[in-house]
């Protein structure tokens, strides 16, 4: 049962059909084909007067005007209606995470508490995955794969006790996150911007004979090269800062002290990384990324799951 | 049957005055990128209008011509 008040009644809602979270996006769908509506209909006028003309000399060379410029006026509208989206889209997505931390704050809640748990606002599995899809986006954190999806709801549904989030997965966003908030974050938005004007600049989009997906897929291809490069500056950065070392110490060193894994995390990793000169973001963020997952530790078998877990994050970690 | 515990924590009453602030700005960039795309839309609309318009105009003078 719906529960009045809930975080879900006070946030903007998904549309159907589009992005969940997304609604300048799901807008942006409906102003394009509501273009594409607008400039069909100047091209049924289009067809019907080159029948109704076909013999009245000189009408050709107008009705070919017409399609160029029908062509032209699309193209353009395409172009703004693109970027439009993507920097309301960019605003959008940021006040939302900012507007929901600080409403957690307000009820003298973090983001933490709702990523440790999950049914700080509803008590059904399945509302406790909507849940958690808040925190991703509170936390500008990556989607769910389906398969962790379907991981937390089964041990949601299958246990009586959520004990420890493990934030194993963590500490490795912490690192990247400390340069990322930093000189990275300044490099990606001047890359996306730049990318953003040269696109314009050079005309991509304007270049006729592109079908309108072919412009915009040009377009995302450019935005994700830019976010490539953010990408291979950012592992540069860690490699050179021997964060990778620390961090796979600090994997080693939860295991060891699973029981108690965030107090622990939070002096290991400060230690560690004043250690190599460098300086720790203080206590762990409240704001912590999504973490990997909630173990329960009732079970042996819950360790052989950690062990696999760690496994994989070892092989995760930068080459050196 | 295996349950699922409710916490004792509770649910948010009511919006509280950061929330609001931070939905009605939220709502005002939606609003502002709806005022740019429909802005955009209107300016398509009026362009296919004169153009047809004018093509339309000059179509007919070619045709009493001819």
């Amino acid at each position: 049962m719906k529960q009045s008040g809930s975080i879900h009644d006070q946030y903007p809602q998904p549309e159907q059909g589009a992005s969940e979270w997304d609604p300048i996006m799901n807008k942006e769908d409906r102003f394009r084909a509501r273009l594409e509506s607008i400039t069909r209909k100047a091209e049924n006028w289009l067809a019907k007067a080159e029948k109704m003309f076909a013999f009245v000399p000189g009408a050709p060379a107008i009705l070919e005007g017409v399609r160029n410029e029908i062509r032209r006026v699309r193209s353009d509208a395409q172009e703004q209606l693109l970027l439009a989206g993507l920097w309301y889209g960019k605003e959008y997505s940021a006040h939302q995470r900012d507007g929901l931390k600080a409403m957690l704050q307000e009820e003298g809640r973090t983001v933490e508490e709702l990523t440790r748990n999950p049914g700080l606002f509803v008590d059904e599995p399945a509302r406790m995955i909507q849940s958690m899809k808040i925190a991703e986006v509170a936390l500008g954190a990556e989607r769910l794969s389906v398969d962790q999806r379907e991981y937390y709801k089964k041990e949601i549904s299958s246990t009586k006790h959520i004990v420890y989030d493990v934030y194993l997965g963590q500490l490795r966003k912490d690192a990247h996150r400390e340069f990322d908030q930093g000189k990275l974050r300044r490099r990606e938005n001047e890359s996306v911007r730049s990318v953003a004007d040269e696109i314009k600049e050079s005309g991509v989009l304007n270049a006729t004979g592109m079908s309108s997906q072919g412009k915009k897929e040009t377009f995302l291809k450019r935005l994700l090269l830019a976010q490539d490069q953010r990408k291979a500056a950012l592992n540069l950065a860690i490699n050179k800062n021997a964060q990778a070392a620390i961090l796979e110490r600090l994997i080693a060193g939860i295991y060891d002290r699973v029981k108690n894994p965030l107090a622990e995390a939070q002096r290991t990793y400060r230690e560690e990384v004043e250690s190599q000169g460098g300086t720790a973001i203080g206590e762990f963020p409240p704001d912590m990324s999504f973490g990997y997952g909630f173990f329960t530790f009732d079970k042996a078998d819950r360790l052989d799951h950690i062990e696999n877990f760690l496994q994989s994050e070892r092989k995760k970690q930068p080459k050196r | 049957m295996k349950t699922t515990h409710r916490t004792s924590l509770h649910p948010p009453a009511k919006l509280t005055k950061q929330a609001i602030i931070s939905y009605s700005v939220l709502k005002k960039l939606e609003a502002e990128y709806e005022k740019e795309a429909r802005s955009i839309l209107a300016t398509v609309q009026k362009r296919l209008t004169a153009v047809i318009a004018d093509a339309g105009a000059k179509l007919r003078n070619l045709k009493k011509a001819s």
